[in-house]
């Protein structure tokens, strides 16, 4: 329990200051940015808003690296190959919050989603939707940014007057925070689910999973003694416990660590080599028939 | 259960998820298109001065049910993602905006660098050919929203910080088109 407690602390501290170097009233990364790189942008969210960058490149418009949104993009698109999705896992509190704040609500008012709803195609399908939606003549980059909510949520909280919200940031607020946050089982619903940032990354990790060269999960069945804590702990479900067998489902983990920091025999780690979850054909068959035992 | 059919079932629920998540995405775009005019925006400029540009009207009965819900009262009268307002004369103009005859608090907003967040203030002027966005946040009490067809009626007026000459003024009308006079 206290390794529990040290790891989110940990974490807890790396969000702060993600959200010192992104958010305003900060936005100290585009500020430094804008002042040393001379690069174009808003001090605020939007002035990193991956979003927009990766609509704007797929509708053929590229990727402006001299923006800051553009770097900032860039820099998380290629952090993602090497290191995994550290950009989810450590520094983006709009995910954290809800996963934090579901600490608070007892086991039985959350709902375990991915027992019922497998989380990573619901994510891709979304992502393609997100990608084809200017296409389709429709608009959901900004409108149902849960990102600009934070901030908003933020900044009306340090001046004590609540921003103007639209019928789609209040629907966003709702599902983000509520239905898919602290009501979920792991508080991170959203990312696993909705998430095009996160659904990116996944990808990008899943394809640098097979160099030996690239940060990746890893576990070590001579030191595991199948506790279940790592998947009692894993806020995303990216690891389960089933019939004393641990499956790891790589399109849901956000490389957060918290498995690393709980595990009391140290049997997983972050770090380069082989890709040490795939070797075990058995765990591999759970692996693969995960979310289908309906 | 044997491998070749939990693999079906897998790829199954798998195209089923997929699909719902794609669902999902273009059902919440198209709530979105219904929900346009719950934020209408306006763009106007400063040519001869003293204009009276194309009066804003705001319908509490265009909003969504959430909005309705947590807070109808909170409207904004913004340039929205649009031009701004373009200062088309051969001069620099230091602005200066206020509101007159609105009900409920009203506060300025602007994502303008010349804008300080803190006076609520362009502080710099608008070069000739520059635009500046504006957003003027309205709190009506929920008591007024339902009392009257017209919720409020009143303008925001552009003046030249300097001179103290009017640049332009917005008519901006709140209406409530639920109920019929």
């Amino acid at each position: 329990m206290k390794n529990v407690k040290k790891t989110l602390l940990k974490r807890g501290i790396w969000y702060l200051i993600g959200f010192g170097l992104l958010y305003a009233p900060f936005g100290l990364l585009q500020i430094f940015l804008t002042n040393a790189l001379k690069l174009t942008g808003r001090s605020d969210i939007h002035g990193s808003c991956f979003r927009m960058a990766v609509a704007n490149l797929v509708k053929g418009k590229g990727l402006s690296l001299v923006t800051t949104s553009g770097v900032i993009t860039f820099v998380i698109l290629v952090a993602a190959i090497f290191f995994g999705p550290q950009f989810c896992g450590k520094l983006c509190i709009a995910g954290a919050l809800p996963e934090y704040a579901s600490r608070l609500v007892p086991d039985k008012l959350k709902i375990d989603w991915q027992k019922y709803i497998p989380s990573a195609p619901v994510r891709y399908g979304a992502l393609i939707a997100f990608l084809a939606a200017p296409a389709l003549g429709i608009s959901v980059t900004c409108a149902y940014c849960n990102y600009s909510l934070m901030e908003k949520l933020v900044l009306g909280g340090i001046s004590w007057d609540l921003a103007i919200l639209s019928s789609a940031a209040i629907l966003t607020g709702f599902v983000w925070l509520f239905v898919l946050g602290i009501f979920t089982k792991g508080g991170r619903g959203y990312c696993t689910y909705l998430c095009p940032i996160g659904a990116v990354q996944s990808i990008l990790h899943r394809i640098g999973i097979f160099l030996p060269f690239t940060y990746k999960l890893k576990l070590s069945k001579e030191n595991c003694i199948t506790c279940g804590l790592c998947a009692k702990e894993c806020p995303t479900r990216a690891i389960t416990l089933k019939d004393n067998l641990l499956s790891y489902n790589v399109h849901n983990c956000i490389a957060c660590s918290q498995c690393v920091g709980t595990c009391p025999k140290k049997a997983i780690t972050f770090g380069r080599g082989k890709d040490s979850w795939a070797g075990n054909k058995h765990e591999q068959y759970v692996k693969d028939t995960e979310g289908v035992m309906l | 259960m044997g491998l070749k059919c939990v693999s079906f079932r897998r790829t199954a629920i798998s195209i089923i998820a997929f699909s719902l998540g794609g669902l999902i995405i273009i059902g919440a775009g198209n709530y979105r298109k219904t929900l346009i005019d719950e934020a209408p925006s306006f763009s106007a400029s400063f040519e001869k001065g003293n204009e009276t540009f194309k009066e804003f009207v705001y319908d509490i009965n265009n909003q969504g049910i959430p909005k309705r819900l947590v807070q109808p009262g909170k409207i904004s009268v913004s340039t929205g993602h649009g031009g701004g307002i373009v200062n088309k004369t051969d001069k620099a103009i230091l602005v200066n905006v206020r509101t007159e005859g609105l009900a409920g608090k009203s506060e300025l907003e602007s994502t303008n660098p010349a804008f300080d967040k803190k006076s609520k203030k362009f502080v710099k002027p608008i070069k000739p050919g520059e635009a500046l966005s504006l957003e003027v946040d309205l709190e009506i009490p929920r008591s007024l929203l339902s009392k009257n067809r017209i919720v409020s009626q009143g303008s925001v007026i552009f003046e030249n910080a300097n001179d103290g000459t009017i640049l332009g003024t917005l008519p901006v009308k709140i209406i409530n088109s639920a109920i019929r006079d």
